[in-house]
């Protein structure tokens, strides 16, 4: 394959046998200034998180009653300077903690924009 | 095959074996029961190396007294080990502990240091323990064979490298060990499973 001239393989992913998964599970993605708030308002409503990436340096993940405001945090790290990717990590380790209560609530710098991806689940 | 991130098939392992998450600037200690095994899914630090491996509390006897010897030594044997986890005792009662810069220090101890590189330790206490005293030392440090440090630019991000091969080394009464640069912030994502399950 080396030797035969002119071979080239595209770079563009290829989605084959999984893409039935894929639009069964379809990613939802959240786009806001310094705050997402999910309602987890369905009975049984999960959300799997797996990619965060925002333009500031912090993120912090909990829940809560009120939006924004979390009262429970499960996760946070903060580094110098923005941007931040925390993609591969969740993409290794998707958050699917769930509790009892209003909001998954993502937090991040302020006036800084914030994007989530997720998937609702239930169990 | 796809390179799409998927969440598929998999989906339901993901709620039963949900990730833990535990950021910190210091070392980051877990120890589960001795039948319980840590696996490293992700970590991210905001220095520029940092040291992974199954790590246990280690206790080394380096003297008993007898009226007259004031001055002890020893050799760790879990390396590195880590800062501001080394104890001096005299019959199972703290007598010094190190400060994080390789001292160890105490009421009764006049001198005293601890290589955290190679274990090695050496303390004179102000007056010769009584005859029969135990002298201990108390530890947390890595098993040398599972310990790796790994070295990059700040940030530090091992996501990518741990998604194709999560860090899941067992020791038996042993605990994971992140270790980061002194005051880097480091988030690891992890789940806990038993040895035998």
């Amino acid at each position: 394959m080396a030797n035969l001239t002119g071979a080239y393989a595209g770079p563009v992913p290829i989605i084959s046998q999984n893409t039935a998964s894929i639009l069964k599970y379809r990613a939802n993605f959240a786009t806001g200034t310094a705050s997402i708030s999910l309602p987890l308002i369905k009975p049984g409503t999960r959300y799997i998180i797996t990619s965060v990436y925002t333009e500031g340096n912090e993120v912090t993940i909990g829940f809560g009653e009120s939006a924004g405001t979390i009262t429970d945090e499960r996760f946070t790290f903060t580094q110098t300077a923005g941007p931040l990717d925390l993609s591969l990590f969740f993409g290794n380790a998707p958050f699917s903690q769930y509790k009892n209560t209003d909001f998954l609530i993502i937090n991040g710098e302020v006036a800084k924009e914030i994007t989530v991806a997720y998937v609702e689940f239930k169990g | 095959m796809s390179s799409l991130p998927v969440i598929s098939a998999n989906t339901d392992a993901i709620m039963r074996h949900q990730a833990k998450f535990i950021t910190s600037a210091a070392d980051i200690v877990i120890f589960g029961t001795s039948e319980t095994r840590q696996i490293l899914l992700a970590l991210k630090t905001t220095g520029a190396s940092v040291g992974i491996g199954v790590g246990y509390i280690g206790e080394l006897q380096i003297g008993i007294g007898d009226d007259s010897e004031d001055n002890f030594t020893g050799d760790l044997v879990n390396l590195p080990v880590l800062v501001n986890t080394v104890s001096v005792l005299i019959d199972d009662v703290v007598k010094g502990t190190d400060d994080g810069a390789g001292n160890i220090t105490g009421a009764t101890i006049s001198a005293g240091t601890v290589d955290y590189s190679i274990g090695a330790v050496d303390v004179t206490f102000t007056a010769p323990p009584a005859q029969d005293e135990v002298i201990t030392v108390t530890y947390t440090g890595f098993d040398v064979s599972s310990y790796r440090n790994i070295v990059g630019a700040a940030p530090l991000d091992l996501s990518g490298f741990l998604k194709n091969a999560p860090f899941s080394f067992y020791k038996e009464n042993g605990g994971l060990i992140v270790s980061p640069e002194a005051g880097e912030e480091t988030a690891i994502a992890y789940i806990e499973m038993r040895e035998r399950e």
